[in-house]
């Protein structure tokens, strides 16, 4: 590990706590309709729809909603997928994708995974990536605020079951956030050297005189989104590790930053909307030790290097011309501190965008990102997913905290009853059973094993990553795992799906539970949400919940490949 | 006929998570209620 190394991330964690503020107080007045520069537009999309605006829905009506505006946009996508050949924007005339392959992407994307068993640059055409992938990027990541400020609003009303309006939240997260922070963004990477094109795929001879196809497109302002909608989906098979989606060491920076923009603000939100600021910045403090954790791990496992590649000779100290450490799978232009950065962020987010190969990462140091999905991606986390899912984590800390001390268990002055924390443990169940039983199954049957190019733990890690990833909508990948067959786009697909909606529905009914009740003054019974003591414990729940639910599985995978790596052997 | 059998296998999942709805609200039926706490 280097000071230069340290200096960027503590620049990046400065960066993060100043711009919080400022963004959940925007957030704050979109979601609360007190924006109105895109009124005329606001409104005739919900003329167009039918919609109307000032109806507020009880929560079985706002999950039925985002429900099945979900399954029309994820089966558009897959009919267009299915017949790009003969649409327009296809300069390389690229085939119809293949149906497993079309029902995958569309799931995927429709749930903010961005899972992709394909490379864009020969499978998507031009028309394919802008209509329906890009337009995913910003309905899913405008539909996971939504859902969020639905929670918030749960806790912080009492309405009867009435969460606001889906149609409203989802219009105004994509015209008042995700659209203009996106064009700004995409200007950024076209100004520091992304591409942003419709032109045929170009050949140039490189200096070794070879042939070299280009890819090209419109690259640029779907990078953008990938980022702030925690995304991840790479407009090309090398995602950010790409010069043309991530030219620069500052577009570097930048992609990171996006990433957590939007999760780390809506804390923020969060607590003005609940009126206890102090609690949401206690969320803030709980996000970013689990970060730094990660973050600390991943750069030390990293920089600490293979030991098998010191006894055969290569030199892993970091020097002013030797970045040091292991340094397969990373570029060299962003090297080891970046790539470890950009790891941790993408996986505590449910983002998915590399600019390194998580596979080629040491065990430890691919550990942190495996786990960061398994926890449950509540580090900042992805676009409203992240805060929801710390939400339902608080609701179940002040559960057990009210068991440890005889208190009722009570959150912001609403009582923590049977129903709430069956609500809670259904989420929490529904994700460890999506990815533990799929990899059980895919680990013991011929198909399953089929995709693995690697043996032992390591080919262990990259089924259950794959699952992980899969199950918490991240979309990054274990690259050794090969998933373009019918066994894996199948049940990679379906559980994309599972991961989305089967966790989104009990917490709607949570926020729907909550919002029914009125909420009591606090009192020297309530337990407090706001101290130094409830950061901890919300950290131990996380970490018990989260972790432990998956040790058995990480034990026989990363954490036995470490140990194995240490006595000399690899996989 | 696996464009059909996709396409139905999307409806029926989101059609099931519609009835799974209508479970969690049969579930928390009943609106606030106190319960004997210590």
């Amino acid at each position: 590990m280097t000071a230069n190394g340290w200096i960027q991330i503590a620049f990046y964690a400065v960066a993060l706590l100043l711009v919080t503020k400022p963004i959940g107080v925007y957030l704050v007045k979109v979601y609360d309709g007190s924006l109105h520069w895109l009124g005329p537009v606001e409104r005739l999309l919900y003329r167009l729809g039918g919609v109307d605006p000032d109806e507020d829905q009880h929560w079985t009506r706002y999950a039925a909603s985002m429900l099945i505006f979900s399954l029309a946009t994820m089966l558009l996508t897959y009919l267009v997928l299915r017949v790009q050949q003969w649409l327009p924007l296809n300069p390389q005339h690229l085939p119809n994708v293949v149906d497993r392959q079309a029902f995958e992407t569309a799931a995927s994307f429709t749930t903010n995974t961005n899972w992709q068993s394909y490379s864009g640059e020969t499978t998507m055409s031009y028309f394919s990536q802008m209509t329906q992938l890009a337009f995913h990027n910003f309905a899913s990541a405008a539909v996971g605020v939504a859902l969020a400020i639905a929670f918030t609003r749960g806790i912080a009303r009492h309405s009867a079951g009435r969460l606001g309006n889906f149609w409203v939240d989802l219009v105004r997260g994509t015209l008042y956030v995700f659209l203009p922070a996106s064009f700004l963004f995409a200007l950024l990477l076209v100004q520091q050297g992304a591409i942003q094109n419709f032109a045929h795929y170009v050949t140039v001879t490189t200096v070794e005189g070879a042939k070299q196809v280009l890819a090209m497109g419109p690259v640029a302002s779907q990078e953008a989104i990938k980022q702030l909608g925690t995304n991840g989906g790479g407009f090309f098979n090398a995602n950010s590790a790409h010069p043309f989606e991530n030219p620069t060491p500052w577009t570097n920076f930048w992609q990171m930053f996006t990433i957590f923009l939007v999760p780390a603000g809506l804390t923020y939100a969060f607590g003005r909307m609940v009126k206890n600021q102090k609690h949401g910045w206690a969320l803030w403090a709980a996000m970013f030790v689990l970060f730094m954790a990660g973050t600390t791990t991943a750069y030390w496992a990293e920089a600490r290097g293979n030991p098998i590649h010191r006894q055969l000779g290569v030199n892993t100290v970091a020097s002013t011309t030797n970045p040091g450490g292991n340094m397969e799978g990373k570029e060299v232009r962003f090297g080891i501190a970046n790539s470890a950065l950009f790891a941790t962020i993408t996986t505590d987010a449910s983002c998915g965008a590399v600019n390194a190969m998580h596979d080629s990462f040491t065990p430890i140091g691919g550990l942190v990102p495996l786990t960061n999905i398994l926890l449950g991606e509540v580090v900042f986390g992805g676009v409203g997913a992240g805060l929801y899912g710390m939400l339902v984590m608080v609701v179940l800390t002040v559960f057990i905290a009210g068991l440890m001390v005889g208190r009722t268990p009570e959150y912001l002055g609403k009582k923590i009853q049977a129903r709430e924390v069956q609500m809670a443990m259904l989420y929490a169940l529904v994700f460890a059973a999506a990815i533990l039983v799929n990899t059980a199954v895919a680990a013991s049957v011929k198909a399953g094993l089929a995709g693995l190019n690697n043996a032992g733990p390591h080919g262990l890690s990259e089924i259950l990553y794959a699952y992980a990833s899969t199950a918490g909508n991240n979309g990054s990948a274990f690259a050794g795992l090969t998933g373009g067959s019918y066994f894996y786009n199948t049940t990679l697909g379906l559980n994309t799906l599972v991961g989305r909606f089967a966790m989104i529905v009990p917490m709607l009914a949570l926020a729907g539970f909550l919002s029914e009740k009125k909420a009591a003054a606090e009192s020297t019974a309530s337990f407090p949400v706001t101290t130094p003591l409830f950061v901890i414990l919300l950290i131990g729940v996380i970490v018990i919940v989260g972790a432990l639910t998956f040790f058995p599985a990480l034990s026989l995978g990363p954490i036995v490949e470490h140990f194995l790596m240490q006595a000399g052997r690899l996989f | 006929m696996l464009d059909f059998i996709y396409v139905l296998t999307a409806i029926a999942f989101f059609a099931l998570m519609l009835a799974y709805v209508g479970a969690c609200r049969r579930l928390g039926a009943g609106g606030e209620h106190e319960e004997r706490t210590t």
